[in-house]
């Protein structure tokens, strides 16, 4: 998530208030007040009153707590309660986004606009070029006619002042699978039948009205009372803290977690079955295979592009053969996937071996609350050992390259990379099923840079690569 | 032309709170101040210990602290001690 903006902030300040109390033992005693502690009577409102900030604050606490906003039945019931629910409970359930109402602006619906910039001039060009005969001259200036106007964006073009703007709605605008609209009122919810769990709407909404269904506090109650907790780190969460990773290993370990183990380990697993199943695919005449780790691409083949199902590979992904290893390893145990993604809640509850995903800003909240600083924490190392290219797996291209370290050679491998998962490359993708292709593998990555670029994470993705690159030089 | 220093902390408070975000004043900062100004990452400074400096993300600019550092709030630091007050 972007780091400096204030939207973010907020929800991250909660977050580690949240957990706080929860460590403290007293999250159903202090969750209500901690309303009025954020936004205290006499100050400045972001929105129209204090009174409407603390109501948008207590259902950021509800998605804190893993409520959704929209399960609200009685205004009346307290946060108390509603954290009472998440101590009780041993299920997550679905969907892993919440869309918050009161916070949501219900911004007016995408259109043109003419700025004060426009100098009225004689050339017109809006004016001459509008299809629809929207643009008309009122006081030196041209104005459009929104009952006409169809937002074809003709006059913005040819304007030579640069006077029109278009005005998105944001988490429209983000959403590359029109999976976003507005409501009766305005206010937009989530089409889970289009939904890729991408996190972009969460991201790009200046409101922050879009919020995940966080199971931090699952993950800190079972911490707090001692149960046996592995943590399975994504390999891009190796670059988000400003330490050596074995100094965040041990931080992990000193927030109360039993076990780190990477999900780098899982990563070689599915590199080596990735290639074997290449080699067999590719010889027996598949035109090419696409790689298989990332959750949202795999829902959007799904949803938008069901004829690129058959071309993905059927390996399973590395957070899927770390949540098993874990379980073979640590018998009881509660695995929780650390890591930068959204889309894994999702991927998580449709499978078994995986019970709880926090994002790393989650997993910073946590340490926050525990008062523990990584780059003074005794480094730790864990007895299992990945591959430098599984280490890898997080920045683009390195699915490719870990699958090419595990070839045997009998077959070449022609590799295309998807990075960013756009409308541009959702159509790419969609045309590659029928067309002629000069490549046999893709890797499709729905983030760009990579998993370091996903929304869960705490450094840019350039940061974050280039201190995995640190870590793990050979 | 004034020495300047910048400590901008990397403890975990302030990086959970984006303290990386403001590095990025390295490249935002005018022509005069280049040779001027020294960024520096600091290990954690401990004001989020002591709960009474203001918030996370913490930044010392010539030893003055700027709680819930910004690149604006920082940039305006910078000014002031440049402009001797």
């Amino acid at each position: 998530m972007l780091s400096d903006n204030n939207a973010s902030k907020i929800i991250k300040k909660l977050l580690v208030e949240t957990a706080r109390l929860c460590f403290e033992g007293r999250l159903e005693e202090g969750i209500d007040r901690l309303v009025i502690d954020t936004i205290p009577k006499k100050s400045n409102a972001n929105r129209c009153c204090v009174h409407k900030d603390r109501a948008v604050i207590k259902y950021r606490l509800m998605a804190i707590l893993g409520h959704s906003a929209e399960e609200e039945e009685d205004e009346l019931k307290r946060l108390s309660e509603y954290a009472g629910q998440t101590l009780q409970r041993e299920e997550i359930s679905e969907p892993v986004l919440t869309v918050i109402d009161e916070a949501c602006s219900a911004c007016p619906a995408g259109r043109h606009f003419v700025t004060n910039v426009c100098r009225g001039c004689v050339a017109r060009p809006c004016m001459v070029n509008c299809p629809k005969d929207a643009i008309q001259i009122h006081n030196g200036r041209a104005e459009i006619d929104e009952d006409k106007c169809v937002n074809c964006g003709i006059c913005l073009k040819v304007c030579p002042y640069n006077a029109i703007v278009e005005i998105p709605v944001p988490c429209e605008n983000a959403c590359p699978v029109g999976a976003i609209s507005k409501d009766e009122s305005g206010k937009e919810q989530i089409d889970y039948s289009k939904c890729i769990f991408c996190g972009r709407c969460m991201t790009a909404c200046p409101f922050g009205a879009i919020m995940e269904r966080s199971q931090i506090i699952d993950v800190a109650r079972k911490l707090a009372e001692g149960r046996k907790v592995a943590a399975l780190t994504a390999p891009s969460a190796a670059g988000q803290f400003p330490c050596e990773f074995s100094q965040l290993k041990g931080a992990i370990l000193k927030a109360g977690f039993s076990e780190v183990l990477e999900v780098a380990e899982g990563a070689d697993i599915t590199a080596k079955k990735e290639a074997g199943e290449f080699e067999e695919k590719i010889s027996e005449g598949q035109k090419f295979m696409t790689s298989s780790c990332c959750p949202v691409y795999k829902e959007a083949a799904k949803k938008h592009i069901p004829e690129l199902c058959e071309f993905i590979s059927d390996t399973p992904t590395p957070m899927e053969f770390a949540g098993r290893k874990a379980k073979e390893k640590y018998p009881g145990c509660t695995a929780v996937f650390i890591g930068p993604c959204i889309a894994k809640r999702q991927e998580a509850l449709e499978g078994r071996s995986i019970d709880h995903v926090l994002t790393c800003e989650e997993l910073g909240a946590i340490l926050v609350a525990k008062d523990i600083f990584v780059r003074e924490t005794e480094p730790a190392e864990t007895p299992g050992q990945a591959s430098i290219e599984a280490r890898k797996f997080g920045a683009s291209g390195g699915v490719t390259e870990a699958v090419k370290a595990n070839l045997s050679g009998n077959i070449q491998i022609k590799p295309e990379l998807i990075d960013g998962l756009d409308n541009k490359n959702i159509k790419k993708l969609a045309d590659i099923c029928t067309g002629k292709t000069n490549f046999n593998f893709v890797e499709v990555m729905n983030c760009k840079g990579g998993c370091v670029g996903g929304p869960g994470n705490l450094s840019t993705p350039a940061r974050a690569a280039k201190r995995i690159e640190k870590t793990f030089e050979p | 032309m004034k020495k300047i220093t910048v400590e901008i902390c990397t403890g975990t408070t302030c990086h959970v709170m984006g303290s990386e975000a403001i590095m990025e004043i390295r490249n935002m900062l005018s022509e005069r101040y280049k040779e001027s100004v020294e960024i520096k990452a600091t290990s954690c400074l401990g004001f989020c210990r002591e709960r009474q400096a203001g918030e996370a993300p913490f930044v010392k600019v010539n030893g003055r602290i700027v709680p819930e550092a910004s690149l604006l709030k920082v940039t305006q630091m910078i000014d002031e001690i440049e402009r001797g007050n």
